[in-house]
């Protein structure tokens, strides 16, 4: 079975950008990621498209944006639309590297376009995905359920959580101006969070990820075409997917076991058996805080119930053993389908030595992860400069 | 020259007839009469509120239908202190509540709580406290037939 | 390493007539049940599970939250795509191939809970064509216009393939609308969208088809004959209307040149033995043909009284239209064709099938096409 990898990627300015449409906003990122490799439209086989329709106020955006996918010219491109919720991003991903995985494609794009400003409320779109005759009228969406999990892991392991959000939140806020992709760059205090009204008890505003419009590439290679495209590829070691149940109850709420279960066949994929020592970088979903600390614990940074242990010790941070979304994560960025994307953008940047003024020394070996649904659903990936 | 970028306003007001099947039919019928349906799976024994038309686990149909009780156990709880644009006004809490009989917990309301301060929240729900379904005087079939669960 | 097809399940089919609808999902697992107890197999024995499910004509946004474990992939690793139902059989194929899994179930269901003329209406840019109202019909519609002028085709040929379209479906046990509609039954039907009579547009019904995809030797080991893929292709065009030729269907032709060159197919004619196609209008069936290269440009209609080639026996969109499901539907009853297990319409020499799989949903924008060809 050939290797595949990351020969580049191209990230946009995000934020509100209504200085652009949906399609050029797609442009954006495949021009970017292009000329990163050196390569035209033409040299695209096959391209990956992802977006969560309803937040950009037109369903199958891909059919307006598809011309700058380059299917307006010459023969076209064979285009897929996935959508799997928040780790559509991801799904994109996994979704370009079994074209090449299966020997159909050399050159692969996938492109995670969102433009989340387009809407009015994002919940009230989130509101959309929840059950329509059971649960839609107690008006859920995403930071409701992280509310549920903030709620029960502080009843069930630690009543002060909630100053560990805090380092989470200051953390992120700070990484992101480092990285002049990043939505939010907030350099915060404790005093600012604390003063951050409530949204949704126990989650605050600033534990909370932004509303953004952003657009990502990542062009995926079989072996022969990185190695002669690229001196540092980011190569594929590990990568996999878990669904879970959408129903509420049929889960733990305070310890993402579906995540945890996902991981072990990963790591078991990528020969990682020491992720605390052998990962260098993790791009994390952490579109609330609370999730970063249960992530850490599902992945095996941590035991459960003790993620926060990895605050207390500085594990995490920038200048940490093993830092944490040096990004600002989706704390500070989140274009919904193309955030599980940028994860992965981040973390081939990392391996490939091309973060720039985020970069981490001396990476070897990178995750990514997304997760979406009612909870429900987790992508992670490895990447490795070997 | 150009100058800057146009927003165009839009509205998308599409029209859904949620059909709910024959399961979850069932289970609203049953909030009408003051009834709460879970269904068990033979396989596992695990009963499921809401029904569903199969076990996820053991991947087989279900037809064993079981009452539960309208008292439970409250799992976890948030409060909503945001008015998000389309959304129910704050300040309201929510629940996943595990009802006895059942082996999960569902989402609902809960009620007759004081929601005044966010700081004293944890002193007035707690994991584990019992709950009683409230219900409406009138009933036609839906979710909210329920009006929500008060701690006991 | 071969990947074929080794067992196919459909749930009942529904119209907006019948009140007692499940939802969609409750027809994902009847159907993907059926396909599994076909061949003795369950949920444990599938590596990956892959679904179309299209989230505006679901419903619900991530509309996959309810099918993933609807199909059995509970604490799996599933996906979903939001395109005909061929390309979430094209993806699963690719997982195989990639030699990390051995099992795929792929599923595909049809919801009724909206009109879908209405609800695609936002598929268009707020800014040129939705105002206008463009919806999938009228784009649909515009092409057979132009295909209409552009070859002076007459309306009767359009409503003599409905004609043999519904002749199929009535000889086919698993076609939903079975009745046998005549070119004058067609013609004396009112026009919905000018030149589309109401008798030319498939109705759209509820329901979902699964089937059950292994590597060689797990396949051989539950279904003796399994029917392979022999190769997949797929191609999607541009959005706006006015940089692409409406008349003919370039990324279809695509995506044929690269499956004929690859299987060395010559004369498709003689070298495929079924097509399943997708009507989405009898003008297209004819567009298709032409893009198949069966015939020349502008001669779809010699096609029509072609009596040695098999197309659509199923009965076509026309008589069974499910949608984004469609093309699984399509893809199911080849493999029962080829099977020897069609019943009442099974038809000799099935050795070699080529399904058309359609994302419409944009109407004559940025269509995807795609094909599947199978072979024993």
């Amino acid at each position: 079975m050939d290797k595949v990898a990351i020969i580049g990627v191209g990230l946009t300015k995000t934020g509100r950008r209504n200085d652009v449409s949906h399609q050029e906003l797609a442009f954006e990122a495949i021009k970017t990621a292009l000329k990163n490799c050196e390569l035209d439209i033409d040299d695209i086989d096959a391209v990956v498209y992802g977006t969560m329709d309803n937040f950009d106020g037109i369903s199958s955006p891909e059919r307006f944006d598809s011309i700058a996918l380059g299917c307006g010219r010459g023969r076209g491109k064979p285009m897929m639309k996935i959508t799997t919720g928040g780790t559509t991003g991801m799904s994109l991903a996994l979704t370009a590297y079994y074209h090449v995985a299966s020997g159909l494609y050399d050159t692969v794009l996938a492109i995670g376009v969102q433009k989340v400003s387009e809407n009015v409320e994002a919940q009230q779109v989130l509101n959309t995905a929840v059950d329509p005759i059971l649960d839609k009228t107690f008006g859920l969406g995403a930071i409701h359920a992280a509310a549920f999990q903030a709620s029960r892991y502080r009843s069930t392991y630690k009543s002060n959580i909630e100053d560990y959000m805090c380092n989470v939140a200051i953390i992120n806020r700070k990484n992101a101006l480092r990285n002049p992709f990043a939505h939010l760059k907030l350099n915060i205090t404790d005093d600012d969070y604390y003063s951050s009204p409530y949204l949704v008890w126990p989650l605050r505003l600033l534990d909370s990820c932004p509303s953004s419009d952003g657009a990502v590439a990542v062009i995926f290679a079989s072996s022969k075409v990185a190695k002669r495209l690229s001196e540092n590829p980011a190569w594929i070691k590990g990568l996999g997917y878990i669904s879970d149940s959408y129903w509420w109850g049929t889960k733990p709420i305070e310890f993402w076991d579906n995540l945890a279960i996902l991981a072990k066949r990963v790591f078991k994929m990528a020969k990682i058996s020491n992720p605390f020592k052998e990962i260098n970088v993790a791009e994390l979903y952490n579109a609330f805080t609370i999730q970063e600390i249960m992530e850490y614990e599902a992945i095996g940074l941590a035991k459960k119930g003790q993620g926060w242990k990895l605050l207390d010790e500085g594990i995490t941070c920038f200048h940490g053993s093993l830092p944490v979304c040096p990004s600002g994560g989706v704390l500070s960025t989140n274009p919904i389908a193309a955030s599980g994307l940028i994860r992965v953008a981040e973390a081939a940047l990392q391996v490939m030595g091309k973060a720039e003024g985020r970069q981490i020394d001396g990476v070897k070996n990178a995750i990514a992860h997304a997760w979406g649904g009612a909870l429900q659903f987790h992508g992670l990936m490895v990447l490795s400069n070997e | 020259m150009m100058s800057k970028p146009f927003e165009i306003p839009g509205k998308w007001e599409i029209e859904y007839k949620y059909a709910a099947g024959p399961y979850i039919s069932k289970f609203l019928e049953g909030l009408k009469e003051k009834k709460i349906f879970g269904i068990k799976c033979n396989s596992c024994k695990r009963v499921y509120v809401p029904p569903r038309m199969f076990c996820e686990r053991c991947y087989v149909e279900l037809n064993d239908w079981v009452e539960v009780k309208e008292t439970g156990t409250l799992e976890t709880f948030i409060v909503v202190y945001r008015k998000f644009y389309g959304l129910p006004d704050p300040p309201y809490a929510l629940g996943l509540i595990k009802l006895d009989g059942a082996s999960e917990s569902f989402l609902h309301y809960l009620g007759e709580v004081d929601l005044s301060r966010p700081e004293k929240i944890p002193e007035i729900l707690k994991q584990g406290q019992k709950v009683i379904a409230i219900w409406n005087e009138e009933r036609k079939g839906s979710i909210l037939d329920i009006k929500y669960f008060k701690p006991l | 390493m071969k990947v074929g097809i080794i067992s196919v399940g459909f749930s009942d089919f529904y119209d907006k007539s019948i009140n007692e609808r499940k939802t969609y999902y409750e027809n994902s697992f009847i159907a993907t049940k059926r396909a599994l107890d076909e061949i003795g197999m369950n949920r444990g024995d599938v590596d990956v599970f892959v679904e179309s499910s299209i989230d505006l004509f679901a419903g619900r946004l991530i509309s996959n939250m309810y099918t993933c474990t609807a199909v059995g992939g509970y604490l799996k690793d599933e996906t979903n795509t939001a395109e005909d139902s061929t390309l979430a059989l094209i993806y699963a194929y690719m997982k195989l191939k990639s030699g990390l899994f051995d099992v795929a179930v792929v599923n595909s269901s049809t919801s009724l809970d909206v009109d879908y003329v209405h609800a695609s209406t936002t598929i268009f840019d707020p800014f040129i064509y939705r105002p206008l109202s463009m919806n999938y019909l009228s784009g649909l519609a515009i092409q057979a216009s132009s295909y209409m002028k552009s070859f002076k085709i007459k309306e009767e040929l359009a409503a003599k393939i409905v004609e043999s379209n519904t002749e199929n479906a009535s000889k086919n046990p698993r076609a939903f609308k079975k009745k046998k509609i005549t070119v004058s039954d067609v013609i004396k039907s009112e026009y919905v969208i000018w030149p589309l009579r109401e008798l030319m547009i498939p109705e759209v019904v509820s329901g979902s088809v699964s089937l059950v995809i292994a590597t060689e030797n797990i396949a051989k080991r539950y279904n003796d004959a399994p029917i392979w893929i022999e190769d997949v292709a797929w191609f999607s065009d541009g959005y706006y209307l006015g940089s692409k030729r409406l008349d003919f269907l370039t990324a279809l032709f695509n995506a044929a040149n690269k499956v004929y060159d690859k299987c060395n197919i010559m004369n498709p004619k003689k070298d495929i033995d079924l097509f399943e196609l997708s009507d989405v209008t009898p003008y297209h069936q004819m567009m298709i043909y032409e893009a198949l290269k069966l015939t020349e440009l502008g001669k779809g209609y010699e096609i029509i009284n072609n009596d040695s080639l098999r197309i659509n026996l199923s009965g076509g969109n026309i008589s069974t239209y499910l949608f984004q499901a469609t093309g699984l539907f399509k893809v199911a009853e080849a493999f029962l064709q080829m099977s020897n297990k069609a019943g009442n319409n099974q038809v000799e020499k099935a050795e070699r099938a080529l399904i058309h799989g359609f994302t419409h949903v944009a109407g004559a924008s940025t269509q995807t096409h795609s094909i599947v060809l199978l072979s024993k």
